[in-house]
């Protein structure tokens, strides 16, 4: 480090810290104008903060790895490499053995001298046997066994490089999502240990521990029990089942009395543990373990509900704030996640009463999954009410239309022509009429219950299986009346395709129009409007060939029916110009667009929400074709039509909004986008209620504007945001989660965080690689900044991996134009030189300017040639 | 211990007087005590006792010196102690890992008497910390010696703000503004790394 910086910084440093930390930034703002040392400063005062802990941390961490006892060198066949850990009876140690040029690790558990009484010895002969029945990827598998040299014996087990579960869901900050994910594997494996009828009774944090790819491993059979027939002698087993054997904080109340132990026990274990992983707290504390406190609590007192507990802190326990932060939540969210279904879940688990339980692990996990699914739990009574909330969050344009769909199959069809017409219609009309259909969606999912009393508990429906029921039902009982089985065919579509499933949707669609052409003839109207929505769903599956001929078709039909200009023609050549617009033929969805608001202005009037539907579609076009003044006066004209028609509260308005504060930033208006942006922010809020697509579009938007304006700390919290809820929605989508990591990444990258940056962009690229696979060019800009953080914290040797890496795969993508691959190959260059490589630094600098002759010229590539060229003459 | 505790005394007012032979023949016989009281500690036979350097280097101070010193040649007992200390933490850190080397912490429970040293992140973790942290000091020192050299008394001698002041011969306002700034060049290097 130049010593005239150093000193500048010092100086700066002690001058700042006189000062209240708010104004750290506008004094150093005022006080030195090199924004390399300012950064500098304002890094070392962060870091100021913690660093007395974090110092002593590494101090006293070092300390307590002196250990006290030799290590043997060898065990049986397997070298030993160190100490893994000590228990009571015996010692366990991390070894490796060279198998066939394979060097394989293990875990083997020793037991210690003076500790190998009969009653060990059996207990350990168990486990191996125990260990040798159970085949599962989650479980530690048994490897070997066998006595040392000095006739102590051991059980060799697969090494497990991994974490436990309760401290690998708080470091990796998983949300509740994903530690519920993770807790069904567990119960996965215990349920297969089960079926192997073994009862693991030591179930706990510290014996689950989580892989680097995020599996569960269940440990630590040693106290494990063996059900049924066994060659090993059952009396001695059931001795056993004394204090000393568990863990109080995870005994169930039968094993604290000591009593005979099933299933149930592990699964009471798992209850425990989920009620932990959720509220970050454990559901019992004890003051002094004694027996009788023990015993006492947990045989008698009912936890407090997940919600309370994590509000109460007990001495020494983290704070909800700590606590929500590494579930990445708000603490009032939180809490009201834990009030609901997952409460239930815990509480039945946990029941004091074994058969009261769930009757098996596998039990668990389904209802877990169930929650997951916003579908009703198998734990709690099936009323009415419950259900159609579950109903109702999934989706509440489903509740109308599968209630519509009920209404017409209960009450034999009549008077549901007004209603049909409802969700025949579009989806936005359907949501207008929502507030007064939800008094008949009460009453008809009570009528389906009334309709099927046999529905046994536990086969909850769900909107879904009303859906398929409705499927099945339909042509079998309406053969004979196609038309109005092609009307309720037609619906239920339309249902599916609300719900994104797409496939069901299509099928469904297919049929209705079969239904039509037999009831109404090809050239109905009936049938062009058949052919229009299976256009649409076609589109959705993104089967465009097909959109494409379908809405082709359409228009045909439209044009011959009711010929031009039409309102009818009008809407297909809408529906057309979609089709065109998803498959990126931007020229045909402009033309088609402009020719269909054109219609609909003159034959509907300028204040039509179909005409405002054409002007923001046509809009979106002329954004992604850069004619932004154009778009914008559009949007602006959508907006006004759509609020005048609609009000205010309308999710076609916050779409127009999203739209037009979008335009404003990409003209660079950004205080203005700002202010649009969180108008649209709340305004999705209230229409959602919660987590949306949408909202993180929005987030993701508002954050951006921020950013521009120079906030970026500011900006930072929206990206969160972003990211949590993109999480959350659509945790399998690499391209939108990806989007919103990266965004994250970059936004740190300029806060010079740039050790979290690279965290945040890390996870990125596993996600993109998972998903993606090398050869694609997301993943290949993803590397790029990767190894652009790398560089800057002066990783070169690491950004030369990452980059070299990048540049292999990005060959390989077809369509990716080879210039391109200037931008790595000179940051390469430039991190060869800083490492004084100068052969592979100019080498790799002579084949950018190659591919990319023009390179001096490009601000961001030609100051690289410049450090090369300076470093390496 | 080969040497009685008076030829400690001895060495250490004689190594004061300048005689570099003094300082080493002291230097293994007080590493080789701190790292024996630090492996005690480790046995838990100060179960509850709060495990900190200071103890250690005063513990080893009073068994290793017989006679009561004046006050520069205690400090300059405990400046020495310091860096053997540190020595010895890293040392003890590098036999650890030794066996990890290429892979990442590998831990694997067995009883309940395991599960602090996990919870806690696990104890290997905090071994990379004291060898980090050791490269980082020495990255320290590579441009602000007296800064590296600040935080060794006091991270791993225990000095008080006035001794560490008396070994360096500055005031008391440099040793405290020279720790301020390096242990925040120090946590930020630590942190960065850890990623």
């Amino acid at each position: 480090m130049d010593a005239e910086r150093w000193r500048q910084v010092e100086l700066l440093f002690h001058a700042a810290l006189e000062r209240p930390p708010v104004d750290y930034a506008a004094f150093l703002e005022t006080a030195c104008d090199d924004p390399e040392i300012r950064r500098e400063v304002v890094t070392l005062l962060a870091a100021s903060e913690d660093a007395d802990e974090q110092l002593d941390r590494a101090v006293t961490g070092a300390l307590k790895l002196a250990v006290n006892e030799p290590i043997p060198q060898a065990i049986g066949p397997y070298r030993v490499l160190k100490r893994l850990g000590d228990g009571g009876l015996a010692t366990v140690y991390l070894a490796e053995r060279a198998e066939s040029q394979v060097r394989v690790r293990v875990a083997i558990k020793v037991v210690k001298r003076g500790m190998d009484t009969t009653e060990i010895l059996r207990r350990l002969r168990l486990e191996r046997q125990i260990l040798a029945g159970l085949d599962h990827p989650n479980i530690a598998r048994l490897i070997d066994g066998g006595s040392t040299d000095d006739g102590l014996p051991y059980v060799v087990m697969e090494a497990i490089d991994g974490e436990a579960i309760d401290s690998h869901c708080d470091r990796h900050q998983l949300d509740l999502r994903q530690r519920l994910e993770l807790f069904r594997k567990v119960c996965a494996a215990v349920h297969a240990a089960h079926r192997s009828l073994v009862i693991h009774r030591d179930l706990k944090p510290s014996n689950i521990l989580v892989t680097k790819g995020g599996d569960p491993k269940l440990l630590d059979f040693g106290i494990a029990k063996l059900l049924g027939p066994t060659p090993v002698d059952q009396t001695e087993v059931r001795t056993v089942t004394g204090m000393r054997w568990m863990t109080p904080e995870f005994a169930s109340p039968e094993q604290v009395r000591g009593e005979p132990l099933t299933t149930a026990a592990d699964v009471y274990a798992l209850g425990v543990l989920l009620y932990e992983l959720l509220c970050g707290r454990r559901a019992f504390r004890f003051e002094t373990r004694s027996q009788r406190e023990v015993e006492r609590l947990v045989c008698e007192v009912e936890p407090p509900t997940l919600a309370d507990r994590l509000s109460i802190p007990a001495v020494g326990e983290p704070s909800v704030e700590e606590i929500a932060a590494a579930r990445c939540e708000s603490p009032s969210r939180l809490r009201n996640r834990l009030a609901g279904d997952l409460g239930t879940i815990v509480r039945v688990a946990m029941h004091k009463e074994p058969e009261r339980r769930y009757p098996s692990a596998q039990a668990l996990e389904d209802d877990i999954r169930r929650y997951l699914e916003s579908r009703p739990l198998m734990a709690r009574p099936d009323t009415a009410l419950y259900r159609l909330r579950k109903f109702a969050r999934r989706n509440r344009i489903a509740v109308v239309a599968a209630s519509l769909v009920l209404v017409s199959l209960l009450s034999g069809f009549g008077g549901t022509f007004r209603a049909l017409q409802i969700a025949d219609g579009e989806r936005r009309r359907a949501e207008q009429h929502l507030q007064e259909l939800e008094e008949v969606v009460n009453f008809n999912v009570g009528m389906f219950e009334l309709a099927d009393p046999g529905e046994a508990r536990g086969n909850s429906i769900t909107v879904r299986e009303v859906l398929d029921r409705a499927t099945d039902r339909v042509p079998k009982e309406l053969g004979n009346r196609p038309a109005v089985a092609a009307r309720l065919l037609s619906t239920l579509g339309l249902v599916h395709q609300a719900l994104g499933l797409y496939a069901p949707a299509g099928r469904l669609l297919e049929n209705a129009l079969e239904l039509r052409r037999e009831a109404f003839g090809s050239d109905s109207a009936e049938v062009a409007r058949g052919l229009f929505e299976l256009a649409g769903v076609r589109r959705d599956e993104r089967r465009f060939d097909e959109a494409l001929e379908l809405a082709q078709q359409t228009l045909e039909r439209n044009r011959d029916l009711y010929g031009e200009p039409h309102v009818e023609t009008a809407a297909a050549r809408h529906g057309l110009a979609k089709v065109h617009f998803s498959r990126g033929d931007w020229q045909e969805a402009e033309d088609l667009f402009r020719r269909a608001l054109e219609v609909r202005r003159e034959q509907l009037g300028r204040s039509h929400v179909d005409t405002a539907e054409s002007a923001n579609d046509l809009a979106e076009v002329l954004f992604y074709r850069d004619q932004y003044p154009a778009a914008e006066a559009l949007f602006r004209e959508a907006l006004a039509i759509r609020r005048l028609n609609l009000g205010n509260n309308h999710p076609a308005v916050a779409e127009t909004l999203h739209n037009l504060a979008a335009i404003t930033q990409k003209q660079d208006r950004s205080a203005e986008a700002e202010m649009l942006g969180l108008e649209v922010l709340e305004l999705r809020r209230k229409l959602y209620r919660g987590p949306h697509r949408d909202l993180v579009k929005t987030l993701h938007n508002v954050a951006i504007a921020i950013g521009k304006q120079g906030r970026r700390v500011e900006a930072e919290a929206y990206f969160r945001q972003a990211l949590s809820m993109a999480e959350e929605v659509q945790q399998d989508d690499p391209v939108e989660v990806g989007r919103e990591l990266r965004a994250l990444s970059h936004n740190l990258e300029g806060q010079g965080r740039l050790g979290e940056a690279e965290t945040f962009i890390r996870r990125a690229l596993d996600l993109e690689l998972s998903t993606l696979g090398e050869s694609n060019p997301s993943v290949a800009m993803t590397r790029y900044a990767v190894a652009r953080i790398l560089a800057k914290r002066q990783r070169h040797r690491q950004a030369i991996e990452v980059l070299e890496q990048q540049i292999q795969s990005q060959r390989t993508i077809q369509g990716m134009p080879p210039e391109r691959l200037a931008y790595p190959l000179t940051l390469l260059a430039e991190q060869h030189a800083r490492l004084n490589d100068c052969g592979p630094a100019r080498r790799v600098l002579g084949e950018a300017l190659e591919l990319y002759p023009g390179l001096a010229e490009s601000p961001s590539l030609a100051p690289r040639q410049v450090t090369v060229n300076a470093a390496c003459p | 211990m080969a040497e009685p505790a008076s030829d400690v005394t001895r060495l250490l007012h004689a190594w004061r007087e300048g005689d570099p032979a003094a300082l080493e023949r002291l230097t293994p016989m007080v590493y080789q005590e701190l790292r024996r009281l630090a492996r005690r500690h480790m046995r838990g036979e100060r179960a509850g006792h709060l495990l900190q350097t200071t103890a250690l280097v005063h513990e080893a101070y009073m068994r290793m010196v017989e006679l009561e010193l004046g006050f520069q040649d205690r400090v300059h007992f405990f400046a020495m102690a310091a860096r053997l200390m540190r020595r010895v933490l890293v040392d003890l850190a590098r036999e650890h890992n030794a066996a990890k080397r290429g892979g990442d912490a590998v831990v694997l429970s067995l009883d309940e008497e395991l599960v602090p040293a996990i919870a806690a992140g696990g104890d290997l973790v905090a071994g990379g910390d004291i060898v980090a942290l050791d490269l980082a000091l020495e990255e320290l020192a590579g441009f602000d010696p007296r800064k590296a050299r600040v935080v060794e008394l006091r991270l791993f001698g225990g000095l008080t703000i006035q001794e560490a002041g008396e070994v360096l011969k500055v005031s008391h306002a440099t040793v405290e503004r020279d720790l301020k700034m390096a242990k925040a060049w120090l946590a930020r290097r630590l942190s960065a790394g850890a990623s």
